[in-house]
């Protein structure tokens, strides 16, 4: 450090995930999309039971939720989703939200799994809208990210809020296919979650499914993270360690 | 759910693709494949059912039926000829909890020889990685892995009187197959006899009427238990197990009795004698589940997709599936059922349920409800629900002439 910059104390900068959610957020806003903050305490009627995820059922086991203690029926957010109830019910239709936020899940932590993390939630409600509105604009967000070049593909996926529900992979951006460590040598990487949202919870918050239909995607930030800078271990992100953060 | 793709062979006469084709297969159609592994002349995948499935996909048949869907491949079903019975002794089954336990079919075989399984049955349940205990256990767990019912085997001897299905005491005590001793109280669903509990009910089997090399009647169990109730049990007392897998994903009540068909001829042929007999089932079966009608149009699924596919594509894919598929214009079936009469005279009951009671009881609303869904449309069922979802019309509309 020489000694001029230690007069005027240095500068700080940006962590590369806030970086990232303000990249995905210029996007997005340059698509139209309202940038939307939501609550990460939550009632477990707006995290759960509105997005059709009904008490006791087999799917709440996809997400370990922390209960907050001493107030009934409150979690902090398992997932970003949790805003759709919210914005859906002070909002007509036509919508186009996205909510970038932390989340959180009572797992174990390893190199892939954080009790806390990010998330960037999508929502679209308007009339006519298909799958292939959602393959659109998620692909021209990977694009917008990693590249013209890159590719993606849909495959089935389960997420009690959207039928049907899918699971987006992208196409390696460090071996383009052919099969690396980066994608456990499949040539593709699992990316983000998405679908169509299911006419129960339009119904649960008194939109006509057959008038109106959407999209939601949920993507982890995180991960793109990791993916964009090659990070091996999603905890050092949380480190603090100058080592990393210096590097941005 | 671990798979084996010899045993996914079974079902087809086709050749199935090479595993890495078969996994890509099934990863981009139905679902993610976590694993392969190799394992002496079998493949073992592991494949990662998701809760939106699990009610028909915990099983070798259950995936088959997605690779038929997505490789035009027919199914062949082993066609078993229903067994032959004769006179044993009865068993009495009183069933307390008929919410929570929606059909209990037993049947007692008598005379048969529990020893060591077949090689090839002892080699299927290695594979996926089971344990094989003895030939009569081992029918009952190949059964639930190939078709997905969950079933169980008592030593009919060691029973005290009949079987009663019942909620257990507070402070009741069972020792599970596994030698755990287990505290029950009153929200824990079993099945016992007339003294002691003998299972807790589609969650694990007692010491009590355990299965062992002594055994020579038996009574064996296909059971329907209410989902919540299971999965509730099995995170309380921390037993998860394959068969509270798949009842906390919610089994139709039919397969009970497909179960105990397989399961039965299963026994007979490896652990049966010149001596065996074959009771008749017992089927307590309280409110039985009328078949259900779903619909979708084609515009609907293009609309949502964004596709151009076709009614020939989506009729193959149902009837792959095994669907049994008709095209109905919903207002003229809507008209044919009306005209045809055929509620005419059925009892009006308050409350009557569209899953159960229809076609033979209705209130005002499951006849609506029941009407649509016979044309291939799902309305609310109940009255206020059907005033919100229904669109208002003149009064001059009111009337099916057009």
């Amino acid at each position: 450090m020489d000694k001029q910059s230690e007069k005027k104390g240095e500068m700080g900068h940006l962590h590369p995930i806030t970086t990232l959610i303000r990249e995905i957020s210029d996007i997005f806003s340059s698509l139209g999309f309202e940038i939307v903050q939501g609550n990460e305490i939550e009632t477990e009627y707006y995290n759960f039971d509105i997005l059709n995820v009904p008490k006791d059922h087999p799917a709440r086991d996809m997400q370990d939720t922390f209960w907050v203690k001493g107030l009934k029926e409150t979690v902090l957010r398992t997932q970003t989703s949790a805003e759709q109830g919210h914005y859906m019910e002070d909002h007509e239709p036509p919508i186009k939200i996205a909510v970038p936020g932390k989340v959180f899940r009572r797992e174990a932590t390893d190199a892939t799994h954080e009790v806390q993390f990010h998330q960037f939630e999508g929502l679209v409600v308007d009339k006519d809208i298909t799958l292939a509105h959602l393959k659109w604009t998620l692909e021209l967000l990977l694009k917008k990210l990693f590249g013209e070049n890159i590719k993606i593909k849909l495959r089935p996926g389960y997420f009690p809020f959207v039928e049907p529900g899918v699971e987006i992979d992208m196409i390696c951006f460090r071996c383009a296919g052919s099969g690396c460590p980066s994608c456990k040598q499949s040539g593709w990487i699992e990316i983000l979650g998405a679908g169509m949202v299911h006419p129960n919870v339009l119904n649960n918050i008194g939109i006509d499914p057959r008038e109106w239909r959407g999209f939601a995607f949920g993507i982890g930030i995180e991960r793109l993270v990791m993916l964009k800078y090659g990070v091996d271990d999603v905890r050092t992100l949380y480190s603090g360690d100058l080592r990393l953060v210096n590097q941005f | 759910m671990i798979v084996s793709y010899k045993w996914l062979q079974t079902y087809f006469e086709e050749k199935l693709p090479e595993v890495e084709k078969l996994e890509e297969i099934l990863t981009l159609g139905a679902f993610e494949v976590e694993n392969i592994e190799k394992v002496d002349g079998d493949f073992i995948l592991d494949i990662d059912v998701l809760p939106n499935r699990a009610h028909d996909c915990l099983s070798h048949i259950g995936i088959a039926k997605e690779l038929s869907v997505l490789l035009e491949f027919g199914i062949t079903y082993s066609n078993k000829e229903l067994l032959e019975t004769s006179k044993v002794e009865s068993i009495l089954i009183k069933n307390k909890e008929q919410d929570l336990c929606r059909r209990y079919i037993g049947r007692k075989i008598e005379g048969v020889k529990v020893g060591p399984s077949p090689e090839w049955l002892k080699e299927r349940l290695e594979a996926i990685g089971q344990k094989s205990i003895n030939n009569i256990v081992d029918a009952t767990n190949y059964v639930m892995f190939d078709i997905g019912q969950p079933l169980h085997a008592f030593d009919a001897d060691k029973i005290d009187g009949g079987i009663v299905v019942r909620n257990a005491k507070k402070g009741e005590k069972i020792v599970t197959l596994s030698g755990d001793e287990v505290e029950l109280d009153e929200s824990i669903l079993v099945i016992s006899d007339e003294k002691d509990p003998l299972a807790i009910a589609g969650v694990k089997g007692g010491k009590k009427a355990e299965v062992d090399e002594s055994t020579s009647n038996i009574i064996l169990e296909a059971a329907n238990f209410a989902p919540v109730n299971v999965r509730k049990t099995s995170r309380r007392l921390n037993i998860l197990t394959d068969s509270s897998k798949r009842f906390e994903n919610e089994i139709t009540p039919q397969m009970a009795e497909r179960g105990m068909e397989e399961v039965s001829s299963l026994v007979v042929e490896i652990a049966g004698g010149k001596d065996t007999k074959v009771g008749e089932v017992v089927d307590v079966y309280p409110r039985k589940t009328n078949p259900y009608k779903v619909g979708i149009s084609l515009d609907e699924i293009n609309q949502l997709l964004g596709t151009q596919i076709t009614k020939k594509e989506v009729e193959g894919i149902w009837d792959r599936f095994g669907f049994n598929v008709h095209t109905v214009l919903p207002i003229e079936k809507i008209k044919e059922i009306i005209d045809s009469e055929v509620v005419l005279g059925k009892e009006y009951r308050s409350g009557a349920s569209v899953s159960y009671d229809a076609p033979e009881a209705f209130d005002c609303s499951s006849l609506s409800a029941w009407i649509f869904k016979e044309a291939g449309i799902s309305i609310p069922r109940i009255s206020v629900d059907q005033f919100v979802f229904a669109e208002k019309i003149k009064k001059k509309s009111l009337s099916l002439e057009t």
